[in-house]
Order: structure tokens, then C-alpha cells, then sequence
């Protein structure tokens, strides 16, 4: 008897271990997987049946006996492709994470794994680059440009070396995703960036993962340990006379070292500040070279869109934004978890559909999508397609694809200030604007609050929001003012302003 | 710190002081674009920043952190600008124009941004303008006039780091991070000027500081070069002598006198009183770069110590009499011809000083030619580079190094042999060191390790760790590999050497004997390392030679020259940037003494005494006969002072009982004679067996020019009066005329148009052209009228170019049962050579006195503890130090440096000397070493020197 | 002048020069260009007493010289 169960670290941390532990002494034979990203179900374990796997929410040690005698029938989901909350999604990128055992290589050709790569081996780089191009895949780590004309800058450049480097340092609060693909599914970005470094000429890559993700760092390493061992990485990329090799490097603990330019200098063992572009990176990126700077969840829907062709993959989705976007529902809600779905989805749909409403039961009173550099939204924004265009006609960022759900409890004003902390406490200092700007920020907050010379300070909170904005050396800085002047818009009463 | 600069960032404030600031570095690109400019369309070279466009031509930009000595940061953000058809407001200084750009830097948006990005730096900066020791020159004080800044709406009261500490640690500038703005100006410099990346910022966010590392300045990796001082904008790192003193008034350009790179300074006075000295970006040779000794360490020059009157007493162990300049000029002349009426004419000389003046030495030789009758005369350069004189007329037909410092730039491979220049040249070594973090390759020849065999993001790809006394049988294994791996670069040899000479020397090169294998047993460089070393300098690129003292200083230091000469013909590397053989001088003028004709068998300009032609020439010019053969070196004098044959000198600016070799044959030669004239600053080691003193005058009182190692002639201005009351030149010539021979000029230009006149690679320069164009690298003439950065392009001097043989002869010193271990010499970058100016500054907080390094293996043998005391001793003499436990040298080889008069380096080195040129073998002497008993313990105390000071 | 310290560096001279062709000619000019008379006489001297001390390239190189300054 086979059964899955995830160690993914959202499982283990509700006792995923304790329960493979349990089997020992059993016939039963564990396979340890990551998370299908149904928090509110873990530990879900999964036993196989002729119909297909069926799942046990909430397992506990003491339920591993009724569940091998087939009797845990109050937790069981029944067959988990057919759950709801899941079949309702479109897993593309996800499509293997909680299904296969992560380091296996074989399990992961098994469920259509590296045959992207090996179509990719067949074309000539610019017709792979032109396949990225047409599938529409925009970068998923916020700013969403288009990944097939950075590739196809790269590949124009002359240089004795190219890198490509995986931006894995997803530090978004209320964000997930590229832990969990990287500890349910780390060969998918393993082949994503060999495709990329086929298509552009590199012939080293990097993959930059948060220090707080240790777990993650240990899949990777051991995944890549045998994708080497089974000729997918070195000297002979499958067989084929293109080389690649792959690293894992831990960051330094900072959040600004997701932008690219602070992770390149990161990289280059130097302090985490923002390089000012140009140059960009794809001309002179890690030591000086062309570089691809991608996402985790960008490099992860290459393989799919080599294996089904771009037209599968731009068929998905809305307006400029094709494919699929993996959303992760977070903060206080019903059912958090991993929403992978075509792009055009509505925030209500998302919030409330799939998520349930709140977890403490009470009225949602606000939804901040795209990390903590993102915009608060109300109610009036439910029916807003989750969408690049159209989230930010609604004054809004798709960022990391983060929501972070909020009850009626939450004082607006405190969250606003919070924006300013947090970027006092994560600027890395290089510009004037976010280094002094954050630190004033949270005083200017503080004063209109306390209702000290509020019209007067409210003018200067705008001028400073202002020249974060439009002075900033980077995003850090450059957004931060988006969450206080849309909280400040939508909840002044929390502000103590009398209107 | 950029000086006073006008806001708009062009034209200074006030008069003369202070250097536009274009805010980016120059664009070499030889592409134009042309790009509007509110309004006004410009062109220039493509790459150039929209800040550097727009202040080029007369529209500064608002701006912090950008300054053109360093690469744009774009964090200050006071610079943004707005462009057509560009989303946002760039930052000016980080985007380069583009052809057809059309850019406006001047809109009420972005007036209202920088306003506020100024409201944001003022609500963290102390309002205390007017005491601040930075006021107008302040940048930061500078752009919130500009920007209109009035009005800090966030009030004094919020987070800030007003009551962060001073350090003022450093001897010569205070940070007072209190007034820090962050631009990371300072550590940009310590990074990209200085290469010693000591500071870094701490923290990050609001709490970004900028920190040396460690405890404070002192204790850092800080190595006071000043680079970080000259880039803040604002008062936090701030010369501790306008602290004190304010702000200067007036300036004076004028060149180091320090050592051979020859770095140009704008002195910076209130009147008469010098208050700082800033590198000149426009100075050829450092390009707006210093060091702690050029910038700083100028106090000797109004040290107590000085001399100012004239001194004479009839007998060494007399008192000193102070006597007007008339009397004891006659003393000294009339002294001198009672001499030669006695002795000959033959019984007296002089040696000229490399410290001085062009000017100054071609008087002193000028007065030993003429007024002594005899061609007695020879240079300090005796000692250190005559070598490279013999050895590269020899091959190439001139006595000079054959590039501009700059010419690094352009180099793929480097050799470096016998030199440390990050010690003793650090201006040109922070410039090596920028070419090598660019990826040039890196191969040392050094016994001992030095820094630059591994520091900082550099890696030397090959140390050849050598024996001392083994340059010449490494410099022929190298060649020996290149000629049998058949390396050589045939075309260049064919077209630019003499091919005979080439095959005689290609057979002598190929023989066994310089085999890596044989001398890997000579030199303890392993064979493999030698072939691949070799491998490297002849495939690898542009190869370029630069070598110090550790060359010269052997008995083979000429044959060495010769062989690093033939190395570069071998592989083609000469007449283009990027390679060549250049030496790096020691003393400020060693070039320009050896250009003057201070050595005893050459006239101005390299040429024999014994040429009648040219001697007619200066004899015509002069007025007198002149003798057509050699005079004496300086050994030769003192030997025929102790034999009786020889009994008067004058020594002008050298000290030569303390930094030539045997000290006690020198003192017993000078004891031996009847009369030694000193000028000098100080009362030296030499000036203790004179009968006459001559004050000289310091570089600041100079005016003249010195001619650095890359042959380049630099002014030398009068940034005060002589406190001696007389220029050293006027003094010569009144010595000269009380001897008999009439000696005129008004004034020192007239001393250049004389050398002009009469010497052909100097037939263009005048004082009038140089104030004009700044400086000139010799030859300055009717075919060169811009003076030769680069030598041999067309063709060598001599014609073709000559490979000569060069066997490898060992030394007779050598390491025995007796004496074991082979000890070497070198500098340090905070002290110069025998220290009689540095010691009299504030630079001994480093340095404070001379330690022996040596390795574990040895000091274990002998029972010898890291810091104890030990006596040093050679079969010629013993000294004492204190022992430093090190593995940069390696077991058998023992180092240290010669700074202090106490530590008597000098007196353990012996009588070998170069087979060529006598110039002496202070690189290899055996000794012995051990434990010194209590007694001759004579502390050398940090306390007791700062006391000094 | 000590004589020794004449006869060590013409010693070393003869060392050095390792010219493949008349090579007291050689030695001759390198005395010629950098010693002063009196030392050329000086060693001359030195020669004629203990030719047994030099070599045969030095010898010849001096009776050049010497020939030279009879003249």
C-alpha cells in the first residue's frame, strides 16, 4: 500500500513528520511529497487506490491505524483530483507538486517531466526564445515584463559567459509559492533554467534562495545532486553537447536582495544594495555578464510551454496577461492556500470563492494583493479581474500574486505605518528618498494620528509619498507609498480624520 | 572633497581654488551623438551621462553623490531629470545620453522633488553651518541653496543621527558621522580610487553608516591616502588642519617631492600658512589620487629641526658657529681651492640630489664641471637606479623607462620584479591595482609576499617566491622558456632588433644552463612555475615589466635590466601602451638627476664626456675646458678619501653616512677629509663630519621642476619664500662665482632655458609651455613637440634594438654556517627612505620603527619570541631590532625596512656592488641572527616618537 | 685607490660581459666609459705585477687602454 505524505514545510509544521513517522512498523509505504497547498487540510495524506489517490484531512498519529484498516472515513476528502476547491484551478506549474516525490527523477519523468527539455534540445535558441515569446509569459516576480524579449536580449549579446539567474528570494508576506514548487517540485525549475540557458547561451545558473528557507535549499540540492547523477545537468545536458550547471546560493537575509540588481551584487558576495539600470542586467547582469534574471514561477511554466507549445499556454488568461497565475491566499481566511489559475479570475472569486471568507468568521474589511508593497482594496474592487492591466487600472499590483485577507478588526492607520516600518526596516539605505523617507514616514503617520497639525501634515505625508514615489531608486522605495496612500483613501476614519 | 565649487558645478567660487566637477567620469568613446538640453542641443561623445552633457556645457544639474573622479551611483537622487518619451524622472548621472535625446533638467516637478528629497537630508543633518568646519565647501550647504530649500516640515525632533561619536583617530582627518549624508562617496573612493576597500557601509536602511571597519580609522584597514577626505561632500571627513586653521584662500599648483610618481598637488593656503594639500585631477602622473605622504605629511617642512642659517666650524668635533650667507660661502670656497692647490685639482667633488630641482642639480654639476675643474661629480641615483640607466641605453638607446603610468591601463599581463608599489609608489599602485581587479594578470618576483600577491579581490597568478641574489638566472629561465617553446615574437624582432645580436643571444639563452630546471635549484622556484609564468607573459596579451630596487640593488642589477630589456624584445612588448620596461623610481627626481648630468662620465642628456663634439658644445656655452674623461663615483671618492687622494665634497641633499652601504667606511672616508660642505634640511648623519652647512630650501619653497619615472617634467612653484632666504640654485652659484667662476641667473626658468638650449630631448620645454600645458614627458623637441608618453614606437632610440647576453653570476655574498640567513630590504608606505621627513610628522603613528621579519622555522631555531629583541649581525657590522614572526618571507630570508637611523640597516650591508655601476648590493647580505641580551635594549617607543612629533 | 677593490671589479666586469665576439674590445670600452684615468692606470699596474690574477680578456682589454693613453 502506498501512501503520500507531504513534507512540505506548511505540513510538517502541523505535524506531517509525526505522521510518516506513525507508518513505521507498517506495510504501508510512505513516499513523502510536497503540498497540494490546501493549508486548512494538512497533514493530508493520500493513499493510493485503482480509482486514484484518495485523501485524509487533519491526520494525527493515532488515526494511522484506522486509516490502513480503510476506516478513517470522517477525514476522508475522497479521490483529491476530484476536490472541489482543486479541480476548480488550472495546475500548470503546480501540476506536479503534492503528486510526485520531489527528488526523484524518475517519478518526475514519469509525470511529464523533461520532455519541454528535450523538444527544446531539437529547436535552435532563437526558435526557443520565440516560443517564450509567443506563449506571452510575463516575469512573476512583480514587475511582469515580458520574458521572452529579456531572453531574446540575452541571446543577442556577446560574451564569453551568460548566467541565468532564479530569483528565489520570496520574501512577500503572504506569499509561498516559490517555496512550495521548490520543495514539492524543484525539477521543474531545474529544467526551466537549463531551457533558458540552451536559449540564450548560458551555461551556469544560479538559483538565489532565502536563507529562511532552509528546507527548500536542502530539496534543491539534493534534486540537483541527482539530476546531475542522472546526466539532466553537466557536461552534456541529456546526452545532448550543451553543458549547464546549477548552483544553489542562500541569501542574506534581506528582503531588498529580491530585486534583481541587489541579488546580483548579493551574489558577487558584495553588500545587498540596488545597482541603478541602466546598464540592465541582461546586458551586464552577475560579474558583468548578460544575465537572465528570472522568478521562480517564471522559469517554472517554461517546461509546460516547450511541452504544449506556446499557443496551450496563450490560450490561458486575459488581455496581456496569458497563462496562469498562482495566486496564494493568505492572512486571515477560511481556506489559505495555492490557487493556480488562468489570469481574469476576480478578486471575489478569489477571496471569497475559493477562500472561504475569513477565518475568524468576521467581515473581511480589506485585501492587500501583492506583498506588503501592494495596495489595500475593499469590496468595491471584488469584481476587478486579477490581471496585470487591469488590477493596476484599479490602482492596484499583482506583485507576487500574494492576497492577504484582513478582517474588520484591523486598524488602517497601523497598517499604513506598518508599510513605512517595514521599508525603514528593509531599505538597503543606498537612495535618499527610501532610506530617510520610510523613517519620516512612520513619524509623519504618527503625528496625523494623533491629530498634531493634521492638514498640514497630511500635505507633507502626499509630498513625501510623492517623492518616494517618483525619487526612489528602486521598487522598495518606489511602492511603499502604494499601501499608505490607498489605506489612507479608503479607511481615513482610521486616521482620525474628521471628514 | 570637491572644492568650493560653483552650484552649477563649473566655474569655482573663489579665486583659484577648487576643480570643476563634472559629476561623471569623461566618455572616451569616440562616437558623437548630439542630445537637447533645455532647449540647447550639444554634442558629445557617446556614453557620456545626461549630468556630464548638460554641466559640459554650461547647465549644471543638482547633484550629491555623483563626483567625476568616481562611476555614477545614483542614490542621492537629486539629479533626476526628465526625458522625452521616457516613463519617470531618471537619475542624470546614471543615464547616458542617448543620439536625439531630448532632456529637460529644469521643471517645477522636478524642483518640488529635489526640494524634498533636500527636506529629507536636512531633517537629519546638524544645523550648525556657520561652525562647521566645512562651511563653504560644502556641497550638501551648496545644493539646498540651490534647490531652494526653506523650510524642514518634519521637524528636529524625529529619529536621526545627531549624537553619533567623532572618530578622530587618524592623525589627519576627523569623521564626524554626524554630518554623513550616506552618499557612499567615501567608500566609492576607498574602492574604486585607492583599491584598499576599507570602508563599507554597517546597517542598513535609516541605520546605514558609513564605517571603517573594527574599532575606528586607525586600527582599519585605512591607509590615509586621503581619497575619502577628498570625495565627501559635506564636513564629516575633514582634514584635522582646517579644523583647525578654516578655510584656505589661495592655491598653488605644485608637484610632491616624495617619491618617483611625482603626483600633482594644489597647495591650499591662507596667506602664507599651507593649510592642506589636495591631489590635482589635472596632474598627469595621479590624475586627482594621493597618498598619506603627499597629502598629509608635509609638516617636516616647518619641523623645529630645520636649519635656517648658515653654519660653519673648523673641526667636526667643534660647535657649530652660525655665520652670514657671504661668510660662510667664502669659508667654503676658499677651503675648497686651498684643497686643490694642495691636492690637485682632482682632490675635490660633489654629488648632486635627487630631492632637488631640475634646476638646482644642473647648478651643482654645473659648479663641480666648471668651477672645480673636474667631472667629479655623481647622484644619489648611484645607489638606487643606475642601473636601469646602463642597462636600458644599452638595449634601447635611452636611460629611461619607456610609458606613461597610464599606459597600466592598457596591460593584460604584468610583471612585477623587485618592487612593491603599493608601499613605495602607491599612486601608481592603486592605479595597478584598478587594472589588475579588471582581470589583468599578475606575476611577482619577490622573495618576500607582498600584498600584492594577495589582497583585497587580487590574486597574483604566479608568485616566484626567489632566493635573494637570483633576479638574473629567473629572468633568463623565463626567457629560456619563451625561446625553446618557441614564444618568441619573430615579426618584432625582425623588423625593430638587430637580428645578429637576437641569434647570439637566442643561442646563449637556449643553453641548459637557463633552463627552469637548473636554476629551480639556483633560485627555489619550481621549474613548473617558471614555464608557466613564462607561458603566461608571452601569450597572455599586452606584457609590461615594472621593477624597483629589488632589480637594481645587486651586483647584477645592470646585467637584470638587460635581461628584462631582452624579454620584452623577445615578445614584443615595446613602442605601444599596454606594454614595456619601466622602472618605478625611488626618489622624486632620480630621473631629472640622471637627465642633468650628474653622473661622472655623462653631460645633460646622456651623452660621454668624451665626445668632443658635444663638449665643445658646453664649453662654448660655459666658457671653459672641460675634461673629457670620467670623474669619480661616490665609492670612489670615499675610497680615495681614506687613501688620502681625495678631501673635499659636497654633498647637496643626501645623507649619505646613512643610506649608503658599510656606514662605518663611509663615516671613516668622510672623517678622513679635509672639508664636506652639507646642504640640506636637517642636520643629518652626514652633517655631523661637515665643516660647512648649507640650509636648503623644501619643495615648498622650490621653484623649479621635477622629472617623475615616467619622464615626465613637472613644475615645481614657490608656495611660499624660502625660509633659508636664498633658492639653493642661488646659493650654488655663489659658490661657484667665490670659487671663481662667475655663476648668474634671475631666476630658475632661466637655469631650463640653459639646459634647453644645450640638451636635445629638452629643447622645447620652458617654464612659459609647462605652466601652459601643465607637464611634458621628455624627449620635448622640434620631432616631439608634445613631449613621448610613450618611448621606441617607431623604432629605438639606438636604432634597432640590441639583445645582449646575460650570464647568470651568483654574488660572492652569500648564506654560510657563520652567517645562514640572507636579509633584503624594502620600504613601507607610511615612512621614505631614511625617514628625515617623514619621522617629523605624524606618519610614525604607523610606522615607529623598523621591525625584522622573519619566519617561524628560523625563529624557532634560535629561540626567538614574535616582538623580542634580536641582534643582527654581518661580517661587516650588527645592529638590533625587534623581531616580527611572518610568513611572508620565507625560512632563510629574513626583511626589514630602513626608516630609522637606529635600526642601522646600513651598517650590516657590504662593499658589493652592480659589476656596471657600482650601485651597491643592499638587497642580499648574509647574516646571523639572535636573541639580544637586555642591554642593548634601546627603546624605540610609540610614546617617545609621538613626542617628537 | 685600494687596489683590490679595483682588481674585484674588473674581475666582475670580465664576469658579466658574456659577448660572443672580441670581448676585451668590449671590456676595454666599458673601462674606458666609466673608469677615470687614474683607475685605468691604477690596474694597469696591478696587472703587470700579477697577470696570473686575470684573465686573458682583461689583460688584452688593458693593453689596449694603456696602449691608448702611451699615445
Amino acid at each position: 500500500m502506498k501512501v503520500f505524505v507531504p513534507a512540505d514545510s506548511s505540513a510538517l509544521s502541523l505535524g506531517a513528520n509525526e505522521v510518516a513517522n506513525a507508518f513505521e512498523g507498517t506495510d504501508a509505504q510512505v513516499i513523502r511529497t510536497g503540498s497540494r497547498g490546501m493549508f486548512w487540510l494538512e497533514p493530508l495524506v493520500e493513499v493510493e487506490t485503482p480509482a486514484g489517490r484518495v485523501g485524509y484531512a487533519n491526520v494525527e498519529p493515532a488515526d494511522i491505524p484506522a486509516l490502513l484498516d480503510n476506516k478513517l472515513t470522517q477525514k476522508s476528502i475522497g479521490l483529491v483530483t476530484d476536490y472541489d476547491w482543486l479541480k476548480k484551478q488550472n495546475r500548470v506549474t503546480f501540476a506536479r507538486v503534492g503528486v510526485i516525490d520531489p527528488l526523484s527523477v524518475a517519478d518526475y519523468e514519469a509525470h511529464g517531466g523533461l520532455v519541454g527539455l528535450r523538444k527544446a534540445l531539437a529547436l535552435t535558441s532563437e526558435q526557443i526564445v520565440e516560443e517564450v515569446t509567443q506563449s506571452g509569459l510575463r516575469g512573476r516576480g512583480g514587475a511582469g515584463f515580458p520574458a521572452g524579449i529579456k531572453w531574446n536580449t540575452v541571446l543577442g549579446a556577446q560574451a564569453d559567459q551568460k548566467y541565468i539567474c532564479c530569483n528565489a528570494d520570496e520574501g512577500d508576506s503572504g506569499t509561498f509559492a516559490d517555496r512550495m514548487l521548490m520543495e514539492g517540485d524543484p525539477l521543474t525549475l531545474v529544467e526551466g533554467m537549463i531551457i533558458a540557458g540552451i536559449a540564450v547561451g548560458a551555461t551556469k545558473g544560479l538559483i538565489y534562495c532565502r536563507s529562511e528557507y532552509p528546507h527548500a535549499i536542502d530539496v534543491l540540492n539534493k534534486a540537483i545532486k541527482n539530476a546531475y547523477a542522472a546526466g539532466v545537468l553537466g557536461a552534456s545536458v541529456c546526452g545532448s553537447h550543451f553543458a549547464f550547471d546549477l548552483e544553489v546560493r542562500s541569501g542574506a537575509g534581506s528582503y531588498v536582495c529580491g530585486e534583481e540588481t541587489a541579488m546580483l551584487e548579493s551574489l558577487e558576495g558584495k553588500r545587498g544594495m540596488i545597482r541603478p539600470k541602466p546598464p540592465i542586467p541582461a546586458l551586464s547582469g552577475l560579474y558583468g555578464k548578460p544575465t537572465v534574471i528570472n522568478n521562480v514561477m517564471t522559469l517554472s511554466a517554461v517546461p509546460m510551454i516547450l511541452a504544449d507549445g506556446a499557443a496551450a499556454y496563450q490560450g490561458l488568461g486575459v488581455e496581456r496577461s496569458r497563462g496562469t497565475q498562482v495566486f496564494q491566499l493568505a492572512g486571515n481566511i477560511a481556506k489559505g492556500g495555492i490557487v493556480e489559475t488562468a489570469f481574469g479570475i476576480t478578486l471575489g472569486e478569489l477571496v471569497d470563492g475559493f477562500g472561504g471568507g475569513t477565518n475568524s468568521g468576521r467581515p473581511i474589511k480589506t485585501v492587500q494583493v501583492g506583498g506588503p508593497l501592494g495596495a489595500y482594496l475593499d469590496k468595491s474592487a471584488w469584481d476587478v479581474p486579477m490581471a496585470y492591466e487591469s488590477l493596476a487600472a484599479a490602482g492596484g499590483m499583482l506583485g507576487h500574486g500574494g492576497v492577504v485577507v484582513f478582517d474588520d478588526t484591523v486598524n488602517m492607520a497601523k497598517q499604513a505605518r506598518f508599510a513605512m516600518e517595514f521599508c525603514a526596516e528593509e531599505s538597503c539605505g543606498k537612495c535618499t528618498p527610501c532610506r530617510i523617507g520610510s523613517t519620516r514616514g512612520v513619524e509623519v503617520i504618527d503625528k496625523i494620528v494623533a491629530g498634531e497639525d493634521q492638514a498640514e501634515n497630511l500635505l507633507l505625508l502626499e509630498d513625501l509619498c510623492e517623492v518616494m514615489t517618483d525619487g526612489s531608486l528602486c521598487a522598495m522605495g518606489g511602492l511603499t507609498p502604494l499601501p499608505v496612500r490607498s489605506a489612507l483613501k479608503l479607511y481615513p476614519a482610521d486616521f482620525g480624520i474628521r471628514s | 572633497m570637491t572644492l568650493l565649487s560653483d552650484p552649477r558645478g563649473v566655474a569655482p567660487i573663489r579665486d583659484g581654488i577648487g576643480e570643476p566637477d563634472y559629476g561623471t567620469p569623461k566618455s572616451t568613446s569616440d562616437v558623437i551623438v548630439s542630445v537637447t538640453i533645455d532647449g540647447a542641443t550639444v554634442q558629445v561623445p557617446a556614453g557620456t551621462s545626461i549630468m556630464r552633457a548638460a554641466g559640459e556645457n554650461g547647465c549644471a544639474i543638482p547633484k550629491l553623490c555623483a563626483t567625476d573622479s568616481l562611476e555614477p551611483f545614483g542614490s542621492c537622487r537629486m539629479c533626476l531629470v526628465e526625458v522625452d518619451g521616457r516613463k519617470g524622472t531618471p537619475a542624470s548621472c546614471t543615464t547616458p545620453v542617448e543620439d536625439g535625446m531630448v532632456v529637460r533638467t529644469q521643471t517645477p516637478k522636478l524642483g518640488k522633488l529635489r526640494r524634498n528629497v533636500m527636506e529629507l537630508y536636512i531633517s537629519d543633518h546638524p544645523l550648525e553651518c556657520l561652525t562647521c568646519a566645512a562651511n563653504g565647501d560644502c556641497e550638501l550647504q551648496d545644493m539646498a541653496g540651490v534647490v531652494g530649500l526653506r523650510d524642514v516640515r518634519y521637524g528636529y525632533e524625529g529619529e536621526n543621527h545627531l549624537g553619533a561619536e567623532k572618530d578622530q583617530s587618524n592623525p589627519y582627518f576627523d569623521f564626524d558621522s554626524s554630518k554623513c549624508i550616506v552618499c557612499n562617496r567615501c567608500v566609492r573612493a576607498c574602492d574604486q580610487i585607492q583599491g584598499t576597500l576599507a570602508l563599507t557601509i554597517e546597517g542598513r536602511g535609516f541605520n546605514s553608516k558609513v564605517s571603517p571597519g573594527g574599532l575606528n580609522f586607525l586600527s582599519s584597514e585605512c591607509v590615509s591616502c586621503g581619497a575619502c577626505v577628498q570625495a565627501c561632500p559635506t564636513g564629516t571627513l575633514e582634514e584635522k588642519s582646517v579644523i583647525e586653521l578654516g578655510m584656505p584662500t589661495r592655491t598653488v599648483q605644485t608637484t610632491c617631492a616624495y617619491c618617483g610618481v611625482g603626483c600633482t598637488f594644489n597647495a591650499e593656503l591662507r596667506g602664507d600658512e599651507l593649510i592642506r594639500m589636495v591631489p590635482a585631477k589635472t596632474g598627469g602622473a595621479n590624475e586627482g589620487h594621493s597618498c598619506v605622504k603627499g597629502r598629509f605629511a608635509f609638516g617636516y617642512a616647518s619641523h623645529k629641526d630645520r636649519v635656517l642659517e648658515p653654519m660653519i666650524r673648523e673641526k667636526i668635533t667643534d660647535e657649530w658657529t652660525k655665520v652670514s650667507w657671504d661668510e660662510a660661502i667664502s669659508y667654503a670656497a676658499n677651503k675648497f681651492k686651498a684643497i686643490q692647490a694642495k691636492y690637485g685639482d682632482n682632490s675635490i667633488g660633489g654629488v648632486t640630489s635627487s630631492r632637488c630641482t631640475n634646476e638646482e642639480i644642473f647648478t651643482v654639476q654645473k659648479m663641480i664641471r666648471t668651477a672645480f675643474g673636474n667631472n667629479n661629480v655623481d647622484t644619489c641615483a648611484r645607489v638606487c637606479h643606475s642601473p636601469t640607466g646602463f642597462g636600458l641605453s644599452s638595449t634601447f638607446g635611452t636611460s629611461a623607462g619607456t610609458q606613461d603610468f597610464k599606459s597600466v591601463n592598457k596591460s593584460d599581463v604584468i610583471l612585477l620584479i623587485g618592487a612593491n608599489p603599493t608601499d613605495a609608489h602607491p599612486v601608481f599602485g592603486s592605479r595597478m591595482k584598478r587594472r589588475l581587479r579588471q582581470g589583468a594578470k599578475l606575476i611577482v618576483v619577490d622573495p618576500r609576499k607582498l600584498d600584492l600577491v594577495e589582497s583585497a579581490h587580487i590574486k597574483a597568478q604566479h608568485h616566484l617566491q626567489l632566493q635573494p641574489g637570483t633576479n638574473v638566472a629567473i629572468i633568463n629561465a623565463l626567457a629560456h622558456v619563451i625561446v625553446t617553446e618557441g614564444l618568441v615574437d619573430q615579426e618584432f624582432i625582425n623588423e625593430r632588433c638587430d637580428t645578429e645580436a637576437f641569434a647570439r643571444w637566442m643561442k646563449f639563452i637556449a643553453l641548459p644552463e637557463n633552463s627552469p630546471e637548473v636554476v629551480q635549484s639556483q633560485s627555489g622556484v619550481p621549474a613548473q612555475e617558471l614555464r608557466e609564468a613564462a607561458r603566461l607573459f608571452a601569450t597572455g596579451g599586452n606584457g609590461a615589466i615594472y621593477y624597483g630596487l629589488g632589480v637594481t640593488e645587486h651586483s647584477q642589477g645592470s646585467t637584470m635590466v638587460m635581461g628584462m630589456a631582452n624579454l620584452a624584445m623577445a615578445t614584443g612588448n615595446i613602442g605601444r601602451e599596454g606594454v614595456g620596461v619601466n622602472p618605478l623610481r625611488g626618489q622624486n627626481n632620480v630621473q631629472g638627476s640622471c637627465d642633468m648630468g650628474s653622473f661622472p662620465h655623462e653631460l645633460s642628456g646622456y651623452r660621454h664626456v668624451s665626445d668632443d663634439a658635444v663638449r665643445e658644445q658646453f664649453e662654448t656655452l660655459w666658457d671653459v675646458k672641460l675634461l673629457p674623461d670620467p670623474g669619480m663615483r661616490i665609492p670612489n671618492m670615499l675610497d680615495n678619501a681614506l687613501s688620502g687622494e681625495f678631501r673635499g665634497m659636497f654633498v647637496h641633499g643626501e645623507d649619505i653616512a646613512q643610506s649608503d652601504p658599510n656606514t662605518k667606511h663611509v663615516m671613516a672616508a668622510l672623517e678622513a677629509m679635509d672639508l664636506v660642505v652639507v646642504q640640506d634640511l636637517f642636520i643629518n648623519e652626514t652633517a655631523n663630519f661637515a665643516h660647512v652647512f648649507l640650509p636648503g630650501t623644501s619643495f615648498l619653497e622650490k621653484d623649479g621642476t621635477f622629472t617623475n619615472a615616467e619622464r615626465r617634467i613637472n613644475r615645481v612653484r614657490p608656495v611660499m619664500a624660502p625660509k633659508n632666504g636664498k633658492q639653493e640654485w642661488q646659493i650654488i652659484s655663489e659658490l661657484a662665482t667665490a670659487m671663481g667662476y662667475p655663476m648668474h641667473y634671475d631666476n630658475a626658468a632661466q637655469i631650463m632655458d640653459e639646459i634647453a638650449s644645450i640638451t636635445p630631448t629638452f629643447a622645447n620645454v620652458s617654464f612659459e609651455l609647462l605652466d601652459r600645458v601643465g607637464s611634458l614627458q621628455w624627449p620635448v623637441n622640434a620631432a616631439a613637440p608634445a613631449g613621448t608618453p610613450i618611448m621606441h614606437v617607431d623604432g629605438f632610440v639606438r636604432g634597432k634594438g640590441l639583445f645582449i647576453e646575460t650570464p647568470f653570476v651568483p654574488t660572492e655574498e652569500r648564506a654560510n654556517r657563520k652567517f645562514p640567513l640572507l636579509l633584503t630590504t624594502g620600504r613601507i608606505l607610511s615612512q621614505y627612505n631614511v625617514g628625515a621627513q617623514t619621522r617629523r610628522t605624524a606618519n610614525s603613528i604607523w610606522h615607529h620603527e623598523d621591525v625584522l621579519e622573519l619566519h617561524e622555522s628560523d625563529a624557532q631555531m634560535r629561540g626567538i619570541k614574535d616582538g623580542q629583541k634580536i641582534s643582527i649581525s654581518s661580517r661587516i657590522g650588527e645592529t638590533t631590532m625587534r623581531a616580527k614572526i611572518t610568513d611572508r618571507v620565507p625560512a632563510g630570508v629574513v626583511y626589514t625596512t630602513f626608516h630609522y637611523p637606529v635600526s642601522g640597516a646600513n651598517v650590516i650591508t657590504t662593499e658589493y656592488s652592480d659589476w656596471a655601476t657600482n650601485c651597491p648590493e643592499y638587497k642580499v647580505t648574509a647574516v646571523e641572527i639572535r636573541p639580544a641580551d637586555s642591554s642593548a635594549d634601546a627603546d624605540n617607543s610609540l610614546d617617545d616618537v609621538l613626542m617628537k612629533v | 685607490m685600494d687596489v683590490n677593490r679595483l682588481k674585484m671589479m674588473v674581475i666582475q666586469i670580465d664576469q658579466n660581459i658574456a659577448f660572443a665576439g672580441p670581448k676585451a674590445e668590449v671590456i676595454a670600452t666599458h673601462l674606458r666609459k666609466f673608469w677615470t684615468p687614474q683607475m685605468r692606470k691604477d690596474i694597469f699596474q696591478e696587472i703587470e705585477k700579477n697577470p696570473a690574477d686575470f684573465s686573458q680578456d682583461v689583460q688584452a682589454a688593458l693593453k689596449l687602454l694603456h696602449g691608448e693613453a702611451k699615445a
